[in-house]
């Protein structure tokens, strides 16, 4: 892995980012309405129900940051399908990992941006305890980020394996995944068949430890732990599986038509 | 050692369920700052054995080497190259200046080598005065003097052109061959050129391959391989009046008003031919001849092929 490649592709990330204008507004634009409109309904079941709103608000924030970890990296991915630009881009002599890895720092630095803004933001709406409990706040994040990074690389793979009619899993696979993860609900609401299946979601553990500070203000070891366990295995299983689709594209001639 | 080593390189895709061969036992070797064409009909095998030279693709079997090293094995070797297509394309949103700083910096340029180079590029190029402007707002020919500008970053030992004219109006074409002409003669660049202009193979190339279903089927000097496909020439006299006609069937000219035409073969001597003339009394007002081009060489084979 080369720094000046990373660099350079992250540099050309950022004014990519900065110069299409609706890829800089769709970076604020949907996390900021999402906060504003679930800050409102925080406001407005203050009084009957303390904590719903704020639980709701709550979980917006983590669900907005994880699909924008996650899609972010993938949409800048899909920018060099879409313009053409790939083949011109690996055949400078970046390579399949370095090319991933810039997309994940590049989108990692602008989810947090935005997640710094989601949070002072839904401040406003009364939403402190992230701020009251700065550690878990941001083993939560963490979490989130590596089960995003994990999901990007999958994403990615999966688009690699087939084809760019499939660019459209970029901002669409993650949602199928947080359904699954239980956001706004507890485990036990879920069929019997689907808790299994939630168990192994990456953000599972998340939206738990997320109500659980919420509910409680504290939020368990074990949610963490299993949190990392969980991501552990997507991250590990992600590597190779992007490896052999890349390597697949390559032999298949399916990254020429992506270039 | 060759510039460019390509040895046993075969590579098949599938479609619909069928298996082909793109390339078949591909060997070639390039010589340092050799310009070298590569001919052949629409889905040939040039663009997919460039696509390998660059990582795009996977061969089958065989190895491709870049000065000494093996691709597959040291990608680090695409540093020191570059790719021109006349399809290339970069994001829409990056201005001119940002391409080219972006392509400098992945290629470890300091900053102010960077700076230093991309001026120097962009006045080379006659495209300072769109450096800060969006790709998509450039004209065809600010795109390509871009593009060039671009593939020169890195002073490529190697540089790798798919159809660079490719749509360009001929004053642009003109410059982009001058171009190319003076890396070969200023910095030795070795390149290696698919086009389907043929007068501009014709003009540029050193050697030139022809590959037809996936195979080289011909490979050498331009003129030489012309020569093996063709015998002779044909020559066109203009002569005051047409007299003797037994005399010029004969000798097999054939006559068109006032212009007798013979195909004339490499052995023979030309001025033999205007002696026979002369010596039976014609007055020659004009000589043309017509030698094969690339473009003749190209449609002969390509038939030859076919059947």
């Amino acid at each position: 892995m080369r720094w000046y490649k990373l660099k350079a592709l992250m540099k050309r990330d950022f004014q990519i980012s900065v110069r299409a204008k609706w890829r800089f507004a769709e970076l604020f634009y949907f996390p900021l309405s999402t906060v504003i409109i679930w800050g409102l309904f925080a406001v407005f079941t203050r009084d009957f129900s303390a904590s719903t709103g704020l639980m709701v608000l709550a979980i917006n924030v983590f669900w907005s940051f994880s699909y924008l970890s996650q899609s972010n990296t993938n949409m800048l991915m899909n920018q060099d399908h879409w313009s053409g630009s790939l083949k011109q881009v690996l055949a400078s002599g970046i390579s399949e990992f370095e090319y991933i890895s810039a997309r994940i720092i590049s989108s990692t630095i602008m989810a947090l941006i935005v997640m710094i803004v989601m949070l002072f933001v839904s401040l406003g709406f009364g939403l402190g305890i992230f701020f009251e409990q700065p550690g878990i706040t941001m083993a939560l994040i963490g979490v989130t980020l590596f089960g995003s990074i994990a999901m990007s690389i999958i994403v990615a793979a999966l688009i690699m394996y087939l084809g760019r009619e499939y660019s459209f899993l970029a901002w669409t696979l993650l949602q199928i995944f947080i359904l699954l993860s239980a956001p706004l609900y507890p485990l036990t609401i879920l069929p019997e068949v689907l808790q299994t299946v939630a168990l192994a979601m990456p953000y599972t553990q998340v939206f738990l430890g997320v109500r659980m500070l919420i509910d409680v203000g504290t939020v368990p070891v074990y949610v963490f732990v299993n949190g990392i366990l969980v991501v552990f295995v997507y991250l590990i299983l992600s590597i190779p599986i992007y490896y052999l689709s890349f390597r697949r594209a390559r032999k298949n001639g399916m990254l020429v038509d992506m270039g | 050692m060759s510039a460019i080593e390509i040895k046993d390189i075969s590579k098949k895709f599938k479609e619909k369920g069928k298996e082909f061969y793109a390339l078949k036992n591909i060997n070639l070797n390039i010589e340092k700052g050799e310009i070298f064409g590569l001919l052949g009909p629409n889905g040939a095998g040039k663009t997919t054995l460039l696509n390998i030279m660059i990582r795009m693709l996977i061969p089958e079997t065989g190895t491709v080497s870049i000065l000494g090293e093996i691709v597959d094995k040291n990608p680090k070797i695409l540093e020191q190259m570059n790719y021109v297509s006349g399809e290339t394309r970069f994001h829409w949103v990056l201005r001119s200046r940002d391409i080219l700083d972006f392509y400098a910096a992945s290629y470890n340029l300091s900053s102010p080598v960077r700076k230093e180079r991309i001026d120097e590029l962009l006045d080379f190029f006659d495209i300072k005065h769109v450096q800060y402007r969006k790709f998509h707002s450039l004209s065809t020919g600010e795109k390509m003097r871009l593009i060039f500008a671009k593939a020169m970053l890195n002073k490529p030992k190697v540089l790798l052109l798919d159809e660079p004219t490719l749509g360009l109006d001929p004053v642009i074409a003109i410059s982009v061959r001058n171009e190319i002409l003076r890396l070969k003669k200023e910095f030795g660049t070795t390149i290696l050129l698919t086009s389907h202009y043929m007068n501009e193979v014709e003009q540029l190339s050193d050697r030139i391959a022809f590959i037809y279903n996936g195979e080289i089927v011909d490979i050498g000097d331009v003129e030489k391989v012309k020569l093996k496909m063709f015998d002779g020439y044909d020559v066109y006299v203009h002569v005051k009046r047409i007299m003797n006609r037994d005399f010029l069937k004969e000798n097999k000219f054939n006559v068109k008003g006032k212009v007798l035409q013979r195909k004339l073969m490499y052995n023979e001597n030309i001025s033999n031919m205007l002696s026979l003339l002369h010596e039976k009394g014609y007055e020659i007002l004009d000589i043309e001849t017509k030698k094969p081009t690339l473009e003749d060489y190209f449609v002969k084979i390509l038939k030859r092929e076919k059947t």
